[in-house]
């Protein structure tokens, strides 16, 4: 017996041997590199450093082997989804992983050069071509070297006219290094436009929403991103004499700088055969005390008709830490929609799905989003720690969800929109006797300034005031 | 082990403190920062690290404070690939010029001496001890991990300890950074 066993271990040892040869970067790492890493790791893009050689690549063996290890490169913040893979997804496998770790103990070999793969080529300029609308910041705007992030919407006055749809659009940045993300809004209201003329400088500042209410939207943008058409039958809606807001945000990174952002519109002019609707899954119940390091919200939603689901965009502030949306099927099971174990505030991803996966009606969606508000998390806006309650401020926080999905069947928007319309009270924090103490006595919390645990009629005031600024509140 | 590699930095530090390490700065002069006596700050920077660069700024601030107290200031560059064309540019793009004198390390002699293994990282000598050596402050809690701002400067509360004649509290801690360049990859050889 024992010796089965010591046959079994030579023979294991020696596949594991065989397994372990070492890596090189011509062979092995090379390959991962071009596929994963090059189409921002090149000169001219966001990435801080280049990536296409070896020399680039084995100064950096460590580092490489060190980001990957910690799944912070490529960045990429959701788990795989159970029902599909999500457009621009980036992830390497444990394997690719590992092969950096051995690559860089074994010294990083260069290896020989005839194994190296072809060096991937890219595009230069517009990815899709030369756009059919071409749309840029009427001035710059100064980002400070240092501070805190700036959240800033600017204004580009559309100067169409007609009723336009769009299939594509690509954003680009004139200071990649600094702009994180953006959010592209429409306006009809002119509002915006007000606001910006309020401000002497470009564009004005916050970024609970644009200010407004938005009479559509253009997906948005993060670092990473290609610019992708939207699948078949879809179409971003412009109604005429729209303004485009864009909602961008800023990381200051030690050197100033100054962006001027230019947005591509592709256009088709087929209308859309199908129409996207927008569940949102968002609840103004939040108030966490200070040092809570597991404050767990969740809302659900029951879905009346099938539905083909496009895309997410998650949103939550600085102390939230988990979010997830799971499906119950009818058939019992439980499916991850997204999961994003370790919510960064600063990547604000709008997910889409490269293949729309369905969600068949009698399916319930639950968002849940779990926040820690002790000293502990790093991302705490506070120190030491404060009560942090729902709000606007990026030092509030938000369980906000919007999941957009095309209603398949007969009279499906309808249905879905009145499923919706009944769900709304969720918005208010009201769907049910928790959430409705939970909100009132964040409202208390939050205007108490002398503390004594109920609103003066000054309070009051202020409280109405600040409920008066949330757009969509009935 | 840990206290083993200090100890071995420390021998070291006293044996190249006597060999009076010498390095280039960009402007050409000879530099040598060991052995010198008074403070003297050394921190090890990137011109291509994110974080190393998100912290210039706050280099420039504490060379502003405390240049004229007398605190010497030393940026060291360590990636054997740097040139000096590149690290003029740098230094112009974050102001770094009016943060110390910026300095060559190409052969790492000086990163081995001091125990830096990241940029940016900063070592604080007094009459040529280490005092202090980690990161400039917690901006970063983690590679990615940004904090709204900094909770503790630790070089800068470092500095003002010895210039008080105090012991540093925190004599050590952990820099969050880009590796710095290993001379031991096949690269190199």
């Amino acid at each position: 017996m024992n010796a089965l066993r010591a046959v079994i271990g030579v023979l294991l040892c020696a596949s594991f041997v065989r397994a372990e040869s070492v890596p090189t970067y011509s062979h092995d790492i090379a390959p991962i590199v071009y596929e994963h890493c090059a189409s921002c790791h090149r000169p001219g893009e966001a990435a801080p450093f280049s990536l296409l050689t070896y020399e680039d690549a084995a100064k950096r063996a460590k580092l490489l082997s060190r980001v990957t290890g910690k799944r912070y490169m490529p960045p990429w913040k959701a788990e795989p989804s159970d029902l599909g893979v999500f457009l621009d997804e980036r992830h390497l496998t444990d394997a690719q992983i590992d092969t950096f770790r051995r690559w860089y103990e074994a010294g990083a070999p260069r290896g020989d050069v005839a194994d190296l793969p072809p060096m991937p080529t890219f595009r230069s300029g517009w990815q899709l071509g030369e756009p059919d609308m071409v749309l840029t910041m009427d001035q710059s705007f100064d980002i400070p070297a240092e501070g805190r992030d700036v959240y800033r919407n600017f204004v580009v006055p559309n100067p169409g006219d007609k009723l336009r749809y769009v299939k594509a659009v690509e954003f680009r940045p004139s200071s990649p290094t600094v702009v994180h993300h953006a959010i592209f809004f429409l306006d009809r209201t002119g509002r915006a436009r007000e606001l910006d003329a309020q401000d002497a400088q470009a564009g004005y500042g916050g970024m609970l929403g644009p200010g407004f209410a938005p009479s559509g939207g253009l997906g948005g943008w993060a670092v990473g991103a290609q610019p992708i058409p939207l699948p078949e039958g879809l179409a971003w809606t412009i109604q005429p004499r729209s303004d485009l807001v864009i909602q961008t945000h800023f990381h200051p990174s030690g050197k100033a700088e100054s962006e001027r952002s230019t947005i591509g519109l592709y256009f088709t002019d087929a209308a859309p055969t199908e129409q996207m609707m927008p569940i949102p899954m968002i609840s103004r119940a939040i108030d966490i005390p200070p040092g809570e390091k597991n404050y767990t919200r969740e809302l659900s939603f029951k879905l009346p008709v099938d539905v083909k689901v496009i895309g997410l965009t998650p949103h939550a502030h600085q102390v939230c830490r988990d979010m997830k949306v799971l499906a119950d099927m009818p058939d019992g099971t439980t499916k991850t929609v997204i999961h994003i174990p370790d919510w960064d505030f600063n990547w604000q991803e709008q997910y889409r799905y490269a293949d729309p996966p369905t969600i068949p009606a009698g399916a319930t969606l639950r968002t849940i989003s779990t926040y820690d508000n002790s000293a502990d998390n790093p991302r705490n806006p506070n120190s030491p720690p404060k009560r942090i309650t729902w709000g606007p401020e990026s030092t509030d926080e938000m369980l906000f969800q919007i999941i957009r999905v095309v209603p398949e069947g007969a009279f499906g928007r309808v249905r879905l929109a009145l499923a919706i319309a009944q769900q709304r009270k969720t918005m208010f924090g009201l769907d049910g006797p928790s959430n409705k103490e939970i909100y009132q006595k964040m409202i208390t919390n939050k205007f108490d300034a002398d503390g004594d645990g109920q609103l003066s009629a000054a309070e009051r005031a202020q409280a109405q005031e600040f409920l008066k600024q949330i757009p969509g509140r009935r | 082990m840990k206290r083993f590699s200090i100890i071995v930095t420390l021998f070291c530090l006293a044996g190249c403190a006597n060999d009076s390490l010498t390095l280039r700065d960009i402007d050409g002069h000879d530099q040598q920062p060991l052995s010198s006596t008074g403070v003297a700050a050394l921190i090890f920077i990137s011109a291509d690290c994110p974080i190393s660069n998100a912290l210039a700024p706050t280099l420039v601030h504490l060379h502003d404070d405390f240049a004229p107290r007398g605190v010497r200031f030393y940026l060291i560059h360590c990636d054997p690939a740097i040139t000096a064309e590149r690290a003029h540019v740098h230094a112009a793009e974050y102001h770094l010029d009016h943060a110390g004198a910026i300095m060559f390390d190409r052969d790492q002699m000086l990163v081995r001496a001091v125990g830096a293994s990241v940029t940016p990282q900063a070592v604080l000598l007094s009459d040529g001890d280490i005092v202090y050596r980690g990161r400039v402050n917690d901006l970063f809690a983690d590679l990615g991990v940004r904090r709204t701002a900094p909770t503790r400067e630790d070089l800068r509360l470092a500095i003002e300890e010895v210039l008080n004649h105090e012991p540093v509290a925190e004599p050590r801690t952990i820099a969050i950074g880009c590796d710095i360049p290993s001379l031991s990859t096949e690269l190199y050889k």
